[in-house]
């Protein structure tokens, strides 16, 4: 089809012939061009696959394609259109509410049903998604709307200095000294002068620090029989028909209440019938359009009706702002006269064209009980639509106001709320960016053929290949693992032991220099959050280590209680600053020895000690400890010679190893985890850690409810459990007491090294004891577990000390 | 909830620069019982109208400040730096 | 007594962040030395070709080759945080509006960058933007700058 430069796809239809644009929501009655300003329904279609389209206002343009929706057929021969003819009685305000609800089961295939018998547009479920962007602007002063008092505004602001910039919904607005944002609509107005604006497939995020809302009026239509048949228009669609396009909008019109059009049509060659101030009007159908309308009983034939229910301000902007928000021009003018008619029987009185919602349709929720403005229309779902009220909200207030014999005042008006034109949800989503974390590592781990998972923000290797092979090497050979996840905290100052000392329920000053201690960290409900190993390099300075999705609470949660309390201390977050990589196996130290200088001797370097080293010739931090339980030493050192250090230790031998082998391992010491094998109601005591609580010291985060849970004893404990290797229960596995649940499983694993089934869980203290017997419940069967409160593996810790 | 929040370092900035937390309590400093400490732990005034309470810059200078917020209109009275 | 060496980078060992992540308009700086200063910062002045951003009452980053001597003196303290931070730099205020509501006018200055990540923004000169952020971070927010900059047609 052809179109000229200045049409829009709407205009270019209506001068090839068209006049059903669209087939209503509910009842699919023929719609047809009534508002020519982006605001009613009528001439959505799905353009270039994008659905919603307002035709009306969407400039033409090459190529584009063009297709209705929400049809069965075609627009002008919609098979679905016998919801109009029948469907009526069956399809009353509220029907869903009390039809169609049994049987339950059948509900899916009735939600299917209406699903496809009623809508919009379909969004498009292949090709390429649509970019947006969001860009972030700063102005002082934002005009809303640039008619004519719009633009004065702005000029006028502009002649002040700063600033100034003004949207409107129409393009070819020009500036004049300040900035224009068109079309783009403003889509509501937040908290500290927050007005995001929608410029199709860009998001601006606006702060002003004065907003001026000059939106103006919207016409609106009257409700009468007939108000919704195709050549039912208002005067602004017949201006605009005339004077931008050069169309003739029909051959013969009826212009009620609307003279400023009557040069137009008479220039464009329509013949014109005027009538004023009618006091009943309907009409009619023929051939699927209007075809004549009957003013105070007077029938007349003709293809156009051009009538207004006068001009409404345009406030809902203005009412979502608040007082910090300034309005000039009509949008603070007064409501336009009600046009009360005298409505008779015949074709439906639509009161919300976008939602099919007729005249009687709220009469009725009236009667039902729904009588006032925000159950109402909640109820008839009137002002719902794409219009979100602008061309009905009036109405139907004036209505139900006619309906409870009350006046509009009294009935009110819904809260407005944004979005004030519909919005794209892309478009509001933005680009699909996830943060994520990568270990100084990371590359490697993935050319070594890793399988990566997310722990937290960040990504971490599952294993490399085999994981039983990566087991066997840390047990027999010598494996290494990436733990430069780990949240890593300098806490450096003259009052550093006595800041631990409070934070921790365990001691820390009287930790000596070189030394590392376990702490876990209590809140004062006294709940574990964290858990990880303090070590002092000198008197005034302790490092922290944390869990790897824990290094930011537990640095907020130090730094916190550092305001509170005004200690001489200073914390560091260095978790990204430094890797660590766990190097451990029995040959350990012989691969350790090999790159360093430095003496590396059980003596010179035990088990809990910490001493700066240089390996492969950088400088790093060892510390001994034993997470996965054999000889072990985690190094620490500037993030960027990480890789240099990781290609050192594997040409060495050592085996790279992940998640899941360390998992097994460190369950085979019966290691707990914070997070897993804890949840937000575990404490120190039934967790089973006794001797992190020392009492015989001052206040700590976490005392008062320690001291409660001693005396009251626990409720639960931790406990360690074997079983049959041919069973694994899963995470979560209800451990089964007198046929009903009493307690879960929270890890478990098969280790091939013992041969077992083991694993952790929270039993009953009645049986917390060394070969008690317990049941789980494992798929449909119960299975017997026996519980030990010791490590499964090297429970004199001999390999970790060696 | 998209106020702006004064960081008494950086000035205005979008309120999600910030971790909020929480209103100003008093910890017990004598052993409470458990009615007391339970309050200290899991209550709070929650007042309509003006509540003192913590902020962290955490995506800006990392101050750590007090502010009193009308908690009915997130209007910030005033911030100060304890 | 630990002066934390185990902080500072190894030059002869160093690997970039970024070094997987760059693409057109994205240059990498992150081999710069950066000096966390803590303290009393108002004695400090910047040697020969470095930068001091102050971005906290008390906390500023001194940026440059690393050819100096660190800052010393009473009450001010220094940590190595160079390993800590990627940097890089882009051009176009245009970007830096898709990328942070910080202003050229703001900056130096500490906000968030891509969706919640902390970054310290300095301005260069001629729409040049220099931007630091952590480590671990640093090879998804340059993923988004160079998408942003296509965005822009760049």
């Amino acid at each position: 089809m052809t179109a000229f430069a200045g049409d829009t796809i709407g205009s270019a239809l209506y001068a090839d012939g068209r006049r059903v644009f669209s087939r209503s929501f509910k009842y699919h009655r023929p719609r047809g061009l009534l508002c020519c300003a982006g605001r009613c329904p009528n001439c959505m279609m799905t353009v270039d696959g994008v659905p919603n389209v307002r035709v009306c206002v969407e400039p033409a343009r090459e190529g584009a394609d063009v297709r209705a929706q929400n049809v069965l057929g075609s627009l002008d021969r919609d098979f679905l259109s016998v919801v109009d003819r029948i469907g009526g009685p069956f399809t009353p305000v509220g029907f869903y509410y009390r039809t169609m609800l049994r049987p339950r089961r059948a509900w899916p295939v009735y939600e299917r049903v209406l699903r496809n018998l009623a809508g919009l547009g379909r969004v498009p479920e292949t090709g390429e998604p649509r970019r947006y962007d969001t860009e972030h602007r700063r102005v002082d002063v934002l005009v809303i709307g640039g008619g004519r008092s719009g633009q004065k505004a702005a000029a006028e602001a502009a002649a002040q200095g700063g600033r100034v910039l003004l949207v409107d919904e129409r393009g070819g607005v020009t500036a004049a000294g300040y900035e224009v944002l068109a079309p783009a609509r403003a889509i509501g107005i937040y908290e500290g002068g927050l007005v995001p604006i929608d410029a199709g497939t860009v998001l601006y995020r606006v702060r002003a620090a004065r907003i001026v809302v000059a939106t103006g009026t919207v016409e609106q239509p009257l409700v009468f029989p007939g108000n919704d048949l195709v050549g039912v228009m208002l005067p602004n669609a017949v201006r605009r028909l005339v004077r931008e396009w050069s169309i003739r909008p029909g051959e013969r019109a009826v212009v009620i209440g609307a003279d400023e059009v009557v040069d137009d049509l008479r220039r464009a060659g329509t013949d014109v019938v005027r009538r004023e101030r009618p006091s009943s009007l309907r009409a009619e159908r023929g051939g699927g359009r209007l075809a004549r309308v009957v003013v105070d009983g007077e029938a007349i034939d003709c293809d156009l009706l051009v009538v207004s229910g006068g001009r409404a301000p345009a406030s809902s902007l203005l009412a979502q702002g608040g007082p910090q928000v300034e309005a000039v021009g009509s949008v603070l003018g007064e409501q336009p006269a009600a046009v009360p008619l005298d409505a008779r029987t015949g074709e439906r009185s639509f009161v919300c064209i976008c939602e099919d919602v007729t005249d009687k349709d709220l009469k009725r929720a009236v009667a039902e009980g729904f009588d006032s403005i925000e159950l109402a229309k909640r109820y008839t779902t009137v002002t719902m639509g794409p219009c979100q009220g602008k061309l009905c909200h009036l109405a139907s207030v004036r209505l139900l106001a006619r309906e409870t014999k009350t006046t509009e005042a009294a009935i009110g008006t819904t809260t407005a709320r944004p979005p004030w034109q519909p919005v794209e949800l892309g478009l509001l989503a933005g680009r699909h960016h996830e943060p994520m974390k990568r270990s100084p590592l990371h590359f490697r781990h993935v050319e070594a053929g890793a399988t990566m998972m997310w722990t937290g923000a960040w990504q971490r290797p599952f294993a490399y290949g085999d994981v039983a092979a990566e087991v066997r090497a840390v047990h027999s050979d010598l494996g290494v693992i990436d733990v430069s996840t780990l949240g890593k905290l300098l806490v450096k100052g003259p009052d550093a032991a006595e800041l631990l000392d409070r934070l921790y329920p365990n001691r820390f000053s009287d930790l000596a220099v070189g030394r590392i201690r376990y702490g876990v960290i209590t809140t004062d409900g006294g709940r574990i959050v964290d858990d990880g190993t303090v070590g002092r390099l000198a008197d005034d300075c302790f490092y922290v280590t944390t869990t790897s999705t824990g290094s930011e609470s537990v640095y907020e949660w130090f730094e916190w209680w550092n305001a509170v309390w005004r200690y001489d201390v200073e914390i560091v977050n260095v978790t990204g600053a430094l890797a660590a990589v766990n190097l451990a196996g029995p040959r350990a130290r012989e691969a350790l020895a090999a790159l360093t200088g430095d003496d590396v001797s059980n003596e010179a370097l035990s088990y809990l000690d910490a001493r700066e080293l240089r390996v492969a010739g950088i400088p790093c931090l060892a510390l001994r400890i034993g997470f996965v339980g054999e000889l072990g030493y985690e190094l620490h050192c500037a993030a960027s010679a990480a890789e240099h250090l990781w290609d050192a230790l594997v040409a060495a031998g050592a085996v790279p190893f992940g998640l899941e082998p360390q998992r097994v391992l460190r369950l085979e010491k019966a290691h707990v985890i914070v997070g897993q094998d804890t949840d937000s109601e575990s404490n120190l005591l039934s967790a089973g850690m006794p001797w992190l609580l020392k009492l015989d010291k001052g206040d700590f985060v976490g005392r008062y409810a320690a001291e409660l849970v001693q005396e009251r004893g626990v409720s639960e404990r931790l406990v360690g459990f074997t079983m049959t290797p041919g069973v694994l229960p899963d995470e979560g596995a209800q451990v089964v007491v007198d046929g009903r649940p009493g307690g879960r499983v929270t890890s478990a694993r098969v280790s091939e090294r013992l041969g077992r089934t083991i694993g952790l869980a929270w039993v009953g203290p009645e049986v917390a004891q060394e070969g008690a017997e317990i049941t789980i419940r494992v798929g449909a069967a119960d299975e017997r577990a026996s519980v030990t409160l010791s490590p499964f593996y090297d429970a004199a810790g001999e390999r970790l000390r060696s | 909830m998209t106020f702006l929040l004064d960081c008494p370092h950086c000035g205005p900035r979008d309120v999600y620069e910030f971790k909020f937390q929480g209103e100003v309590t008093t910890r017990p400093d004598a052993t409470p019982t458990q009615e007391e400490l339970s309050a200290y732990v899991y209550f709070r005034a929650n007042v309509a109208g003006v509540q003192r309470e913590w902020w962290y810059h955490r995506q800006g200078c990392g101050l750590w400040f007090l502010a009193e917020r009308d908690t009915r209109t997130n209007a910030v009275l005033s911030t100060e730096v304890p | 007594m630990t002066r934390l060496a185990f902080l500072s980078p190894s030059p002869e060992a160093f690997a970039s962040p970024l070094a997987r992540a760059l693409g057109d308009g994205v240059t990498d700086v992150s081999q710069l030395r950066k000096l966390e200063l803590r303290g009393a910062l108002d004695g400090v002045t910047p040697g020969a070709g470095e930068d001091l951003l102050r971005f906290a009452p008390s906390r500023a980053l001194l940026v440059g080759e690393g050819a100096t001597e660190p800052p010393s003196g009473p009450g001010l303290r220094v940590y190595d945080m160079s390993a800590a931070l990627a940097a890089f730099e882009f051009e176009g205020e245009d970007a830096l509006r898709r990328l942070t509501d910080l202003e050229p006018a703001q900056l130096p200055a500490a906000g968030a960058i891509a969706r919640g990540t902390w970054a310290l923004v300095e301005a260069r000169g001629d729409g040049r933007f220099r931007v630091f952020v952590p480590r671990e971070l640093g090879h998804y927010v340059v993923e988004v700058v160079l998408d942003t900059l296509r965005g822009l047609g760049r």
